[in-house]
């Protein structure tokens, strides 16, 4: 039996990056304007389904009731509430220090991924089946575990900030509300694929140096 | 590095030029500059004694050791 190279895989491959890349690519530069229309306090074009509120930013988050409550809202609360799931989205105020926070946190997370997706497609345009091993792609898998471990420590300053900023609007809606969100520091997270790809990088690198060696063998 | 290829002075002895002795060899012109400027990091028992055998020579007329070199 012989080992063919399934070259299909690698092209395959190399366009759904190239798709994902472009789809967030599209979602930063789709959320930047709505957001840059938002801040100016102007209307920004329908593009989601459902009740759209004007100069607002919807934060997903959840909660749980005490006792059999009714909910009641002050004016400058606005809730999308599923009381069924116990969860919806606060439709809190962009120029608020909660709505900035959010829309802050989004446009880092989608500046990561372009970056990550960036960097993805680097590496399969530039690698070439007689060249596999090249120092630049070990630098740029490098730099994809660390924007992934740097996710993961981002992820908890998120959960952490939209926590501490978002309870005490749950808290306002109704006292017998209270949120359900929760902060806990968690060790299982995509940091350890991270720390997994630095060591890929590490024997890509050993590759860089054999293939150089080789080269260098005549 | 203190190893330090003579294949320059084998081949002016043999007055053989680069070509010649990349066909009889049968090395590519430039990995046969890679040996002949001392840039290689290594070298094959294969195209040692194909260069030896081509230039009439034994592998200390082409491979040399200086000491701190």
């Amino acid at each position: 039996m012989t080992n063919q190279s399934p070259t299909w895989v690698f092209t395959t491959a190399g366009l759904a990056v190239n798709l994902v890349y472009y789809f967030t690519m599209l979602a930063a530069a789709i959320f930047i304007f709505i957001s840059v229309l938002r801040l100016l306090n102007l209307q920004p074009p329908q593009l989601t389904f459902g009740e759209q509120f004007p100069n607002r930013v919807s934060i997903p988050v959840d909660w749980e009731k005490r006792g059999d409550v009714t909910l009641t809202l002050p004016e400058e609360f606005l809730v999308s509430l599923n009381p069924g799931e116990r969860k919806g989205e606060l439709q809190v105020p962009i120029h608020s220090t909660l709505g900035l926070s959010y829309t802050f946190f989004i446009l880092i997370a989608l500046i990561g991924s372009v970056w990550f997706f960036w960097l993805l497609r680097q590496i399969f345009h530039h690698t070439r089946a007689d060249l596999p091993f090249l120092a630049e792609n070990a630098r740029r898998i490098s730099q994809m575990g660390l924007l992934i471990i740097a996710s993961s420590l981002f992820s908890e300053v998120y959960d952490y900030v939209i926590w501490s900023q978002s309870k005490p609007y749950i808290e306002a809606m109704s006292p017998g509300f209270y949120s359900g969100l929760s902060y806990s520091l968690s060790l299982n997270g995509p940091w350890v694929f991270g720390l997994v790809l630095l060591a890929v990088a590490q024997v890509y690198r050993r590759g860089v140096e054999l293939q150089q060696e080789n080269a260098l063998t005549v | 590095m203190p190893i330090i290829v003579n294949l320059d002075v084998m081949m002016a002895r043999r007055k053989m030029s680069l070509t010649e002795l990349a066909e009889k060899v049968g090395l590519t012109m430039a990995n046969l500059s890679i040996l002949k400027t001392g840039k290689a990091k290594a070298i094959r028992f294969s195209t040692l004694e194909a260069i030896c055998q081509v230039l009439d020579c034994k592998p200390g007329d082409i491979l040399d050791f200086e000491k701190g070199a």
